[in-house]
């Protein structure tokens, strides 16, 4: 986006021109309802402090051309047999605003936000995306302590989170997410989705399905553990199911 | 008041009152904004020891909230819009290759959402730097560089539709 926009729409002032106020006059009816006023009652008038996240997470620099991986682990939780055990595969939607707000805002330099939040069982997935860039964000309340791993993205190529004429598109196709801590791998596909698109439905060549958080044209779905994702990759719509090549609907640059 | 914190408040009045007086009159009509200026003044007179250090984008904060908490949603939205006679021609001479007339700016820039506006004009019409801005929305910089990139590309793609896809 270039900075002659800004300029054209300064042009556009409302403002411009206008006469200047009396400030004496204005001053002194400001002290006078200042007098006159009661204390204290403009507690709601005061802008609220900016919210950061409770804490913030360095990403490290790296050339990234497809899925690079950058762990943030904040604690370590249990791992073994019972990793994940109280995954569901059906998800709850959850705030992005809310749940992202411990993972990075930005990615390669640029500012990233929440726009996907979706929660299974004790772990709250969130992706966030920015120009051109996306990140994958896993928090972990399943421990004593907090777990929270992140990965960012970025297409090889411009415009690859543009869902152009495509019901849907794949950006992270079954791929296993490793990370140092935690309860281990998970296994993530997420992708954007047409308007149209209420539900998406991923199986593992194991025969576990799980549907997909599908929020404002983003849906994700993950599963505990590296697994093989099927080819079959079920859309939903208002006119029914229907079933597509996972791998067909691969977004340009992650092909 | 006491002596020293008049003067306090004064500096701040004298400062910044152009300024926020300019802010106030692109949200509310003519007629409204001596009013949203006196109070939110006011609430900064009894708040002056809180106020940080980015002193104008916690007043453009205040006034938005006097704003919000004064008028009807319509009536903002009202307000941001910009009026361009009708049949103008002229080019906006700053914006490359000339490709949109100011009327075919404006009527872009009246399909926005109110957000969307308010997120651009917050940088085009009250110079506020981006962490200025989201102090001013009480969201993360980050937040409000993503949003501002955002309504940015909205502007243009309504701008390249209405100018013909010229671009």
């Amino acid at each position: 986006m270039r900075q002659p926009l800004l300029d054209a729409v300064r042009g556009l002032d409302p403002a411009a021109g206008a006469p200047d106020i009396d400030g004496d006059a204005m001053l002194a009816r400001i002290r006078s309802r200042a007098r006159r006023g009661q204390a204290g009652d403009v507690a709601h008038l005061v802008p609220a402090a900016r919210s950061r996240p409770a804490r913030r997470l360095a990403l490290g620099a790296a050339a990234l051309s497809a899925i690079v991986a950058i762990a943030l682990v904040l604690t370590l939780t249990q791992s073994g047999p019972q990793a994940y055990a109280s995954w569901v595969a059906q998800p709850t939607l959850v705030p992005p605003e809310t749940a992202g707000e411990i993972c990075p805002d930005t990615e390669l330099g640029r500012p990233i936000e929440p726009v996907l939040g979706e929660q299974r069982g004790e772990y709250t997935y969130v992706v966030l995306a920015g120009d051109n860039v996306f990140t994958q964000c896993l928090i972990s309340t399943a421990g004593d302590e907090l777990f929270v791993v992140a990965e960012g993205a970025e297409p090889g190529v411009e415009d690859a989170l543009e869902l152009g004429s495509a019901p849907a598109l794949v950006l992270i196709p079954g791929t296993p997410w490793g990370f140092e801590g935690g309860e281990g791998p998970i296994t993530t596909v997420v992708g954007l989705a047409g308007g149209d698109v209420t539900g998406v439905r991923v199986t593992t060549t194991d025969g576990v399905s799980a549907d997909a958080a599908v929020v404002d044209g983003w849906w994700s779905v993950w599963f505990p553990g590296d697994v093989e994702v099927s080819d079959d990759l079920v859309l939903v719509t208002p006119e029914g199911e229907s079933t597509y090549s996972l791998g067909g609907l691969l977004a340009p640059g992650l092909g | 008041m006491k002596a020293g914190t008049r003067e306090r408040f004064e500096a701040l009045y004298w400062r910044t009152h152009r300024d926020l007086a300019a802010f106030i009159r692109r949200r509310v009509p003519p007629d409204a904004v001596e009013d949203v200026l006196a109070e939110t003044f006011v609430v900064a007179w009894r708040r002056l020891s809180d106020i940080p250090s980015e002193e104008r984008a916690w007043l453009f904060g205040v006034a938005r909230n006097v704003i919000r908490n004064t008028y009807r949603a319509e009536a903002r939205q009202r307000a941001l819009h910009v009026r361009v006679a009708e049949g103008t021609t002229d080019r906006v001479e700053s914006f490359d290759d000339a490709i949109a007339t100011r009327a075919e700016l404006a009527h872009a820039w009246n399909q926005l959402s109110e957000t969307e506006q308010e997120v651009i004009a917050l940088v085009a019409w009250d110079g506020l730097s981006n962490p200025e801005a989201a102090q001013v929305l009480g969201v993360t910089t980050s937040a409000y560089a993503v949003r501002l990139f955002r309504a940015r590309r909205r502007l243009l793609h309504l701008l390249e539709r209405s100018s013909g896809g010229a671009r």
